[in-house]
């Protein structure tokens, strides 16, 4: 039994007292402490508290039925995902289907086996806990990608940008073995932290308007060993956490290029990481389609026409394949989640040298 | 619509009800206690309901009842109130008070078990 305390303030709704109290009484031992409701409405009222992650409910009960209540949550939303759990009848498979629509998570057959409730709960527990992963690496990376953009969209495309292409590459035969549903998942997650060493970067240098120095454009490089030192040190500590991993690929190579003139390590064709080679073409298009301080935003089909000429040379080949593929998806995620608006006819500059890629392999603009 | 075995079977399922009360016997006996505590009322509110006609009122009551009986191992009287949900919107009215009859009956049996004390129960 495991009586460590648990965090997790578990909600029990039930409108019979005695089966709320066992239920309660079997979550104390399990080390989590627990509120009973003995109505919908009740529920509903300590569910706005936003104290509650996880909810158990019966489903039959006057005014307000368990199917009813979790249709409610989903309604009004709140701060953090609710968890919420039915507890049935082991043969109404009518009124599990039903919870499952009204957006219950799971159910447990009444009366319940303390054993299964745990694992039932534990299981829970694993989504909230992603879900509070996934809210804790996006906030970081936006903390840091907030000094130089002013604007909050630019990561929220990245991720898209990233899982589409890996969803693309997922149905090609040679990345099958590669990319799953988690390598998706993961990239979707971790790929808004590619510019996190941008932290160590000096302000006079990330915000500065106009054209680099050589020696400004080496401390500008860095970033990317900056981030992926911190996080390979985080991904060693917990080799568990494979994210991690990735995480730290992508910040270390995602200014790598196919032809080996990238940086930090000048690394070559498939020596860099795939998800580093994905996340290097969702971030200069976007980097193109944008207004920064130093450039214009290009329209669309310049993007993809840089994209393009950059195939073998700064872009995986086959990555330049799938986006020539995707590029009205691009276009359409551009203009969806698009927080300034890009003028259609902003022309390229011919002079235009981006502030992280040195003039001599400055055929295509990157972002920094 | 019990067979023997399951009548000479113990009113009280104890290993289940022990092991849903985390093998604590004394929350068992206490929750047993208000079990039977609260029983002979909710008889009586599903006696009248019974005699009123409230068809709805009866089956809602039936199927709470059977929720806290499967909660406390308690699979005859479980079995009872589920029969009695099901009825509530077909059977007679003589039909509905008989079901109620046994469970009365049964409860009689739970109460006995609860003052024998469960530790006193093989
Ligand atoms: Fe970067």
């Amino acid at each position: 039994m495991n009586k460590q305390a648990s965090p997790i303030q578990i909600l029990v709704v039930d409108d019979d007292p005695i089966a709320a109290e066992t239920l309660s009484h079997a979550l104390s031992q399990f080390g989590y402490s627990s509120t009973i409701a003995l109505n919908g409405m009740d529920a509903l009222q300590y569910v706005r508290s936003g104290k509650y992650r996880i909810v158990i409910s019966d489903v039959e009960m006057p005014e307000m039925n368990g199917i009813d209540l979790c249709r409610e949550i989903r309604r009004r939303g709140s701060c953090g995902y609710t968890y919420v759990i039915l507890l049935t009848g082991r043969s109404d498979t009518a009124s599990v289907v039903k919870g499952l629509d009204a957006g219950a998570d799971d159910y447990i057959a009444k009366p319940f086996s303390p054993s299964e409730m745990q694992m039932r709960i534990r299981a829970g527990e694993r989504i909230l806990m992603l879900e509070s992963r996934d809210l804790m690496i996006f906030a970081l990376a936006k903390l840091a990608d907030s000094r130089d953009h002013d604007t909050g969209s630019h990561l929220d495309r990245i991720r898209e940008y990233c899982r589409l292409l890996s969803l693309e590459l997922a149905t090609w035969p040679e990345y099958q073995n590669k990319i799953d549903g988690i390598y998706i998942q993961s990239i979707y997650e971790t790929s808004p932290l590619h510019d996190i060493g941008k932290v160590g970067i000096p302000d006079r240098i990330l915000l500065k308007p106009g054209r680099l120095t050589e020696a400004e454009f080496s401390i500008m490089t860095q970033h990317a060993k900056i981030g992926g030192d911190t996080l390979q040190a985080v991904a060693e500590a917990h080799p568990e956490a494979v994210f991690l991993q990735m995480a730290y690929e992508i910040a270390m190579t995602h200014h790598e290029r196919w032809d080996g003139a990238g940086y930090p390590n000048g690394l070559a064709g498939e020596d860099i990481p795939l998800c580093g080679r994905i996340v290097a073409i969702a971030d200069v298009y976007d980097a193109l389609t944008s207004h920064r301080v130093y450039k214009p935003a290009y329209n669309h089909q310049k993007a993809v026409d840089i994209i393009s000429e950059g195939s073998g040379t700064h872009f995986d080949p086959n990555l330049v394949r799938a986006f020539l593929k995707l590029e009205s998806d691009f276009k359409e995620i551009k203009k969806s989640m698009n927080d300034t608006p890009e003028k259609e006819d902003s022309e390229f500059m011919p002079m235009f040298r981006c502030k992280d890629v040195p003039a001599a392999t400055a055929q295509t603009p990157q972002s920094v | 619509m019990n067979s023997s075995t399951e009548r000479s079977a113990p009113v009280v399922n104890r290993d289940e009800l022990i092991d849903r009360m985390m093998g604590s016997i004394p929350m068992a006996e206490r929750m047993l206690k208000r079990f039977v505590d609260t029983a002979n009322a909710d008889f009586d509110l599903m006696e009248s309901t019974v005699r009123l006609g409230d068809k709805p009122a009866i089956a809602s009551l039936a199927h709470r009842h059977k929720g806290t009986a499967q909660t406390m191992a308690i699979p005859r009287v479980a079995q009872c109130a589920a029969e009695l949900e099901q009825r509530a919107h077909t059977d007679p009215t003589s039909k509905l008070l008989a079901i109620l009859g046994e469970m009365r009956m049964l409860h009689d049996e739970v109460r006995q078990v609860q003052q024998l004390g469960l530790a006193n129960l093989i």
